[in-house]
């Protein structure tokens, strides 16, 4: 038995932010509460949304905070005043990932009554507050998804929350909204989306959610490799393509690569797509005979259909790595982005440590053959 | 000058421009002619811009088409296309995209029979390369439409109303 | 002329897999909050005892089905639309959950619009996208073909009897909550149904793989669509109690009816709906018919995606045979060897005049396509000269 839902719609393009007034109207919405963070009010897109909303009999408050990389529980709070403040219906998130989770973990306070993260698993929650998310920058994947991260600073902690009662209802993916976005940071989140877009290719999830990663596949093919020149349209579409990845990610079971990725984030204090991106060549070419009846799929939208004509089907599962290799040494090469965790302070000597971690926290015990795989993997990351 | 005051007073502007090249194309064109026919007795159709006042409007009769004033536009009919906003709208007024670009792009929502709407599409594309230049049309269009008079005919009634 | 904006919506959870009607169907309709359910089906299922197996399963397991509605005809209209809310709203009932085929799902979807607008006449809700959200009602799609795509698609087609048209409405709001794919419910589906309901999907993930309104995760699912139909469709046929064979021709449904509902569809479902309305042949006949024709028509075009199309419905030693590469030509011809074979095997009808369509009737048909919106949608711009010859080779 399997299920799929993504209630998420999708509006990518040109023009995409034309259509937010109409959105708001489709939802029954007068009030949205528009959270942004500074560097996204700096950029002037606040001011674009505003030019959009007007004359469209929608009374929109906008409320700037200083994210920087993450959301954190101050944020929320300011965020959970002001819509009642100022009698909000709906939330606009306009920013980065950061702003994102502040804006799904507000919709959850909304619907639920409570004000405390803590109280999330004692509480029956439903999807009546309108969520719309507008991305200005590459985000983190979870656009579309039904999980958010918020942190607690002065804890040293965070909250994991996962309810499909944070569900996005639109997310607007608009051109004029991509250039701020540098080189560098689209290579790197092209290359996290192109990882998590593969891992979701080969793991057990349903056809459904495959779709998703199957587009993010082609979207990067058609827009990001081989390319050395970006324009507004290639930045966009790479902005889709996260998003589509990370809708297929989520419906990843905890497995060996993504408990190694959070060993390493938490142990070494490595960036978890960093990390992730890291070690995921190597876990497939380990792999890779257990992924069989996929890579074909997989090469098919890597290198798409002419060139996958060209090679003989039993040599496919080499033109595979060979084709992630290629990606992975012309990112490399540009911009000076790293794919070796030495070059983010992982040393060999922490390879043991990382994977009794990373057993313990799976529940699982290490046989040789197990134990041998995890080390020729970190071996090859390293 | 506020840019959004601007562009509504473009659409309206342009749509009265419209207004006008319909009601030349019904006299001089037998496509336009047919295409009106198609469309029941008595049978108004409005085109208008989510959050502006910029609208056109007509009404088709069996021998005769009216086209509204502004001011008189009725406010409701039997066919209502009704753009999401106004930069949904501007680039079909500039000749930058065809209305069957505009409708694969979700730039309208329409109320009423969807196959009179066709008819209404294909009339608004006739008028559309009455009125633009053939290097244009030929960006926007799969297949430009073959007027019966000449656009210069066109641009004559515009001038002297004949 | 490409599309540079796009939008894509599957607002519908799905739930699919052997045993899905007992395991899922009655949790998700509790999840919903659904307390009395109004179920829709249509004669047919029930003569065959497909209502009951439902209706028995939610009561045992504690959803109650308030009422039933078991005369959904073939065609739906408003009259049959307004009698089942009429139903509804005379019951109490709080939920509706539709088993069945095409029909029976686009008048449950009728029904929900009806109501959840609060509307007494559909017409005044006619149109593209042109309601808001209406009010919550649960509302549970159970198909029992694997053909039409209803189960997630924003479209429904509604008879008006009484001026003899068919009315469109196009608009999220008839979406359904959840779907439940069992493949139990299409195991007595006849050959002919099957291949036939088959074609109809694999009518819809190549047009909406081919036209302009054409987009990344359209396309993505139309491909697994196409992948899905040509590995699964001859099992369906030949082994109509293969359950594996039937979810999988479900799931291709389900997914070319996510693809084409995102990106319309193009001539054959224009010419298919005039065939519909002017000779009253069924949805699924015209388009196994019209498709080689429409896309030999297409070809000039959409030759490098019928490649495509070719790639993924065969194996490699098929592909490499292919002489001059010319593989867009070849995925045609493969998909008329593929209907003729299959459709003599089963006795389907591959030309239109077997149909019982006159010649005449072609020029009306012919009419009628011009004035439908799928031609808006297709790669290539079509003249009325242009149908009527498309006609013409299908007909005889």
């Amino acid at each position: 038995m399997k299920a799929f839902e993504n209630k998420t719609k999708i509006l990518c393009g040109k023009g995409a932010l034309d259509k937010l007034g109409y959105e708001l109207d489709y939802f029954n919405c007068k009030a949205p509460l528009i959270i942004c963070d500074e560097m996204t009010d700096k950029a002037g897109y606040a001011r674009e949304l505003k030019k959009k909303l007007r004359g469209m009999d929608i009374t929109a408050k906008f409320l700037s905070l200083n994210i920087v990389d993450r959301g954190e529980l101050s944020h929320l709070e300011k965020a959970r005043k002001a819509f009642y403040e100022y009698s909000c219906d709906s939330i606009i998130s306009l920013g980065g990932g950061g702003v994102t989770d502040i804006a799904k973990a507000l919709k959850l306070f909304v619907n639920t009554g409570i004000s405390n993260l803590s109280e999330i698993n004692q509480v029956q929650s439903t999807d009546k507050t309108t969520l719309i998310v507008i991305p200005a920058f590459l985000g983190n994947g979870n656009e579309g998804t039904r999980f958010a991260k918020i942190y607690n600073t002065s804890h040293n902690d965070c909250y994991d929350i996962d309810s499909t009662a944070i569900a996005v209802n639109a997310v607007i993916i608009d051109e004029s909204l991509s250039y701020t976005v540098s080189e560098k940071s689209l290579r790197e989140s092209a290359i996290y989306a192109l990882g998590m877009a593969l891992c979701a290719n080969v793991e057990r999830i349903s056809i459904f959610s495959k779709s998703y990663a199957c587009a993010a596949l082609s979207i990067l093919h058609d827009n990001f490799l081989n390319k050395k020149r970006y324009s507004k349209s290639n930045k966009n579409a790479v902005m889709s393509a996260m998003i589509y990845a990370g809708i297929a990610f989520s419906e990843v079971e905890d497995n060996i690569l993504i408990a190694l990725t959070r060993e390493i984030a938490e142990f070494k204090k490595v960036r978890r797509d960093i990390a992730f991106v890291c070690i995921l060549p190597h876990y497939i070419n380990m792999f890779i005979n257990k992924f069989n009846k996929v890579n074909h799929t997989l090469l098919l939208l890597l290198v798409g259909d002419e060139e996958f004509s060209n090679v003989e089907e039993d040599k496919r599962n080499d033109a595979l790595l060979n084709t992630i290799e290629k990606i992975y040494t012309a990112h490399n090469k540009l911009y000076g982005c790293s794919t070796k965790l030495r070059d983010y302070g992982v040393s060999v000597g922490d390879i043991d440590n990382i994977i009794e971690y990373t057993m313990q926290n799976c529940g699982q015990s290490l046989d040789g053959q197990m134990e041998y795989m995890l080390k020729e993997i970190l071996n090859r990351a390293i | 000058m506020n840019l959004n005051f601007g562009k509504v007073l473009f659409a309206k502007t342009v749509f009265g421009a419209l207004g006008r090249a319909i009601k030349g194309g019904y006299k001089i064109d037998s496509q336009i002619v047919r295409l009106v026919q198609e469309l029941p007795n008595d049978y108004t159709v409005i085109m208008s811009v989510k959050g502006t006042n910029a609208k056109l409007s007509f009404t088709a009769f069996e021998d005769n088409l009216i086209v509204h004033k502004l001011k008189k536009a009725p406010k409701s009919g039997d066919l209502e296309i009704v753009f999401k906003s106004i930069d949904c709208v501007l680039p079909l007024l500039c000749g930058f995209k065809g209305i069957g670009q505009a409708y694969s792009e979700h730039d309208f929502i329409m109320r009423g029979d969807i196959c009179k709407g066709m008819v209404v599409v294909d009339l608004i594309s006739l008028i559309e390369a009455y009125l633009f230049p053939t290097f244009m049309l030929k960006r926007i269009m799969l297949s430009v439409p073959k007027t019966e008079k000449s656009k210069a005919r066109m641009y004559g009634y515009f001038i002297s109303g004949k | 002329m490409s599309n540079k904006y796009y939008e894509f919506e599957n607002g519908v959870r799905i739930v699919y897999g052997k045993e899905s009607l007992k395991e899922e169907l009655p949790y998700q309709l509790k999840q919903l909050g659904a307390n009395r359910v109004l179920l829709i089906s249509g004669p047919v299922l029930n003569r065959i005892g497909t209502v009951d197996m439902v209706r028995e399963e939610c009561e045992r397991q504690g959803v109650k089905i308030q009422a039933v509605f078991i005369d959904v005809p073939n065609d739906s209209s408003l009259e049959v639309v307004a009698n089942i809310a009429q139903v509804y709203l005379v019951n109490g009932c709080d939920s509706i959950l539709a088993v069945g085929g095409g029909s029976v799902m686009d008048t449950a979807k009728g029904v929900k619009l009806l109501l959840s607008q609060g509307v007494s006449d559909l017409s005044k809700v006619m149109g593209m996208n042109m309601v808001k959200k209406g009010e919550k009602i649960p509302f549970v799609l159970m198909p029992t073909t694997s053909g039409t795509g209803s189960e997630v698609t924003k479209v429904t087609v509604i008879s008006d009897l009484a001026r003899n048209t068919k009315l469109e409405f196009v608009t999220a709001e008839i979406l359904p909550d959840v779907c439940v794919l069992d493949p139990i419910l299409t195991t007595t589906l006849p050959p002919r149904a099957t291949l036939l309901s088959g074609f109809d999907t694999l009518t819809h993930a190549i047009e909406g793989y081919t036209c302009t309104q054409k987009n990344p995760l359209s396309d993505a699912t139309a491909r697994l669509a196409i992948k899905l139909f040509a590995q699964n469709i001859g099992g369906a046929i030949d082994n109509p109690l293969d359950l594996d064979s039937r979810l999988r021709m479900m799931i291709c449904s389900a997914l070319a009816g996510a693809s084409f509902s995102n990106s319309m569809v193009g001539a054959v479902h224009a010419i298919g709906h005039a065939l519909g309305g002017e000779c009253h042949l069924g949805h699924d006949i015209s388009m196994s018919i019209l498709l080689p024709y429409v896309m030999e028509f297409n070809y000039d075009i959409a030759k490098d995606l019928y490649g495509n199309i070719f790639r993924l419905m065969v194996d490699d030693s098929t592909y490499k045979k292919v002489s001059d590469k010319n593989y867009g030509r070849a995925c045609i011809e493969y998909i008329k060897g593929l209907y003729c074979k299959l459709a003599q095997q089963v006795g389907a009808a591959t030309k239109l005049n077997e149909l019982g369509v006159s010649r005449e009737q072609l020029e009306i048909v012919a009419d009628k396509a011009m004035r439908d919106g799928a031609m808006l949608t297709n790669m290539k711009a079509l003249s009325r000269d242009d149908v009527m010859n498309i006609l013409i080779k299908a007909f005889e």
